[in-house]
């Protein structure tokens, strides 16, 4: 894809523990298309946030990044770029925790006005871009909040000028991490429905990191699914809710609660995920899929397209994907 | 059905600021009403939800339920015997709580065994000499194996963690299991099977089981009955089925319609609930939800609305939840 906006190739962090170096993120490639919002979810631990991170360079010292990272930042020019030079290219990041994210000694005006002042507005003109913003976040009297600080604002309010500090910079791309994670279901209403007004509005694109697959089936036009450090499975909303090719996402799908399920017993996963330490050979979901044949266990990694000639993308790491299909036709 | 757990007209109040300088100056003691005026039934093996966005009082009343906040006013019947502040080993054993984060509420000096054996010797459960065999079937009741009574908790994952939460609460045998979001901090594929165990307990158990959660779908799923509260009151109080079937506060319906669901073609932002619940402390006249309220009338920002309902099942806090005067026309 060549209109692509940001193409990381075969990406793999590497972290030294006390006793073993383990490769949390092994081997991560995916690519946003301008203006699209890509949705990453999994559990905890399978590196759907270090990916994130390492793509803003805002991992912990000692850390090892690899693998290439290609942002465009306008349409005919493509770069080659280090972790650490994305930020400031057009990136922007909203976190987890609204609490513990914003600077508790700056006021939430000053807070937004840094971002503004870094591309190259006088300092009164940030200052009134900062209102600007914070009125377009939806903070209601923007005037009067710029003063304040973060503590005196709600969850809600919080999360909203964390916003407003990401598009100070005027990014084009927006990476979500768990945002609305934190918040209570109608305040994350609310600021799901702020980001997909800002995206149409601002032709943002975005990558939304989250362990909620119904969040991101609003949100998202293609969801990546990772498991122990690996995209297993990557495809249009739809495709991958619908019709899911690995028998991980579709344990996932099953495990939640829904609305419609009534109250019977929930299918869930056995077992735990690998440890980072030991991850085991061939396909790591082999040890706890109920499909796992031997060959699984020796399995390379590589994700399948299903069928290349109808033009769909929807591509799993699953070797017999015929055996979910059989099992769920 | 004769209710084991009786709660008429609960209200905690938690004061800020000194009663003696107040008193003093000759005015009420500041504080705030977390819980307020909130009454409930709950027969023997029963489970009821609890839902609530967060400052709801859905926590502070658990705690009240256990004994772990005091009781500003109103009364807890367990049994038919009244529930104080002070209670004894022996009516405290009876309701036990599972809470939320299970890394914070393990002691992590101690091993999984030492924590049910020291709650087996404290309270007098068993025989000096059966306690270790009690230790061991407690671990096997929520499905880990022996061989984890020698492990720290740092060393379990979350979701085994969260299941020694619930043997400790079970070693002592309990009546009723308040569970305060107790899947919250869980993956999803490890939340469906701490909550198939729950159902499983309650049914191999008799437990009754008062679920509190924030999530609608993870309360559909084990509750047969469910309270929504606002602002320290319960707003409705319905059968689980016909309050997600069919909510009459609008308040419900609002937080239906913002829970994200797979399978629906939800656009994001279009529950129209605006703003968030009132700080705490807020003076507040009529219906504390008027304020964000799509159906407010003049009415509400006067009066508070009660909880009434056709029958004793139904029961919502809302002028207009129940259209004309003979209600249970749907």
């Amino acid at each position: 894809m060549s209109a692509s906006l940001l193409d990381v190739q075969d990406l793999r962090v590497r972290l030294a523990t006390g006793t073993a170096a383990i490769a949390p993120v092994d081997g991560v490639s995916l690519s946003v298309a301008r203006g699209e919002a890509l949705g990453i979810v999994g559990e905890s631990g399978s590196g759907k946030s270090l990916t994130l991170k390492a793509i803003l360079g805002l991992l912990p010292a000692g850390a090892v990044v690899e693998g290439s990272l290609r942002f465009s930042s306008s349409p005919d020019v493509v770069d080659d770029v280090r972790p650490e030079q994305m930020r400031g290219r057009g990136v922007s990041m909203v976190f987890q925790e609204p609490m513990t994210a914003l600077n508790p000694t700056m006021r939430v005006g000053q807070l937004v006005a840094e971002g503004a002042r870094a591309t190259g507005l006088s300092r009164r003109e940030a200052t009134l871009r900062a209102v600007e913003l914070l009125a377009a976040v939806g903070i209601p009297n923007p005037q009067e909040r710029s003063r304040m600080w973060p503590h005196e604002l709600s969850g809600g309010l919080r999360q909203r000028v964390m916003i407003a500090t990401a598009l100070s910079t005027a990014p084009a791309l927006l990476l979500c991490d768990e945002p609305t994670t934190a918040l209570d279901v109608t305040v994350q209403d609310q600021i799901l429905g702020l980001l997909a007004q800002l995206r149409r509005d601002l032709g943002m694109a975005m990558v939304f990191v989250t362990h909620d697959l119904a969040v991101i089936a609003e949100v998202c036009d293609r969801i990546a699914v990772m498991y122990a450090g690996r995209i297993v499975e990557i495809g249009t909303t739809d495709e991958v809710l619908d019709t899911p090719q690995h028998p991980y996402t579709a344990a996932l799908i099953a495990s939640a609660p829904s609305f419609h399920s009534g109250t019977g017993r929930l299918e869930g996963i056995g077992g735990q995920p690998p440890d980072p330490r030991a991850f085991p050979p061939g396909c790591r979901f082999a040890p706890r899929c109920r499909f796992a044949q031997d060959d699984c266990r020796s399995a390379t990694h590589q994700l399948f397209t299903g069928s290349p000639l109808d033009g769909s993308e929807h591509a799993t790491a699953c070797i017999h994907p015929e055996l979910l299909a059989t099992a769920t036709a | 059905m004769s209710a084991l757990l009786r709660v008429d007209d609960l209200t905690v109040r938690f004061l800020s600021g000194s009663a003696l300088i107040a008193r003093l100056r000759g005015r009420p003691v500041a504080g705030i009403t977390a819980v307020d005026g909130i009454s409930l039934n709950v027969p023997r093996g029963g489970s009821l939800g609890i839902v609530g966005e967060s400052g709801c009082g859905k926590s502070t009343l658990a705690k009240a339920l256990v004994g772990l906040v005091p009781v500003s006013a109103g009364s807890i019947t367990f049994d038919g015997v009244a529930m104080t502040d002070r209670r004894d080993r022996s009516t405290q054993r009876r309701i036990q709580m599972v809470f939320q984060d299970p890394s914070s509420s393990l002691n992590p000096a101690r091993t999984v065994g030492q924590t049910l054996l020291e709650l087996l010797a404290v309270h007098r459960m068993v025989p000096p000499a059966q306690r270790d065999a009690r230790a061991r079937e407690l671990l096997a009741l929520v499905e880990l194996p022996t061989s984890l009574l020698s492990a720290y908790p740092k060393r379990l994952s979350g979701g085994q963690r969260q299941r020694v939460g619930i043997a400790r609460a079970l070693a002592l045998e309990p009546d009723v299991l308040i569970c305060d979001e107790s899947v919250a901090a869980l993956d999803v594929s490890v939340q469906a099977s701490v909550l198939n165990l729950l159902a499983k307990l309650r049914a191999d158990l008799g437990l009754t089981l008062l679920f509190i959660s924030h999530d609608l779908a993870v309360v559909r799923h084990i509750s047969e009955r469910t309270v929504v509260m606002y602002l320290g009151r319960i707003v409705e109080d319905r059968p689980t089925e016909d309050l997600f079937n069919d909510p009459r506060h609008p308040y419900t319906a609002a937080l239906l319609a913002a829970a994200p669901r797979l399978g629906s073609t939800k656009e994001p932002g279009s529950s129209a609930l605006a703003g968030e619940p009132p700080a705490f402390g807020t003076q507040i006249v009529g219906c504390g939800f008027s304020a964000r309220c799509p159906r407010a009338e003049a009415v509400c920002r006067e009066v508070a609305p009660v909880l009434t309902g056709p029958v004793n099942e139904q029961q919502v806090a809302c002028h207009f939840a129940w259209p004309g005067t003979l209600v249970g026309d749907r």
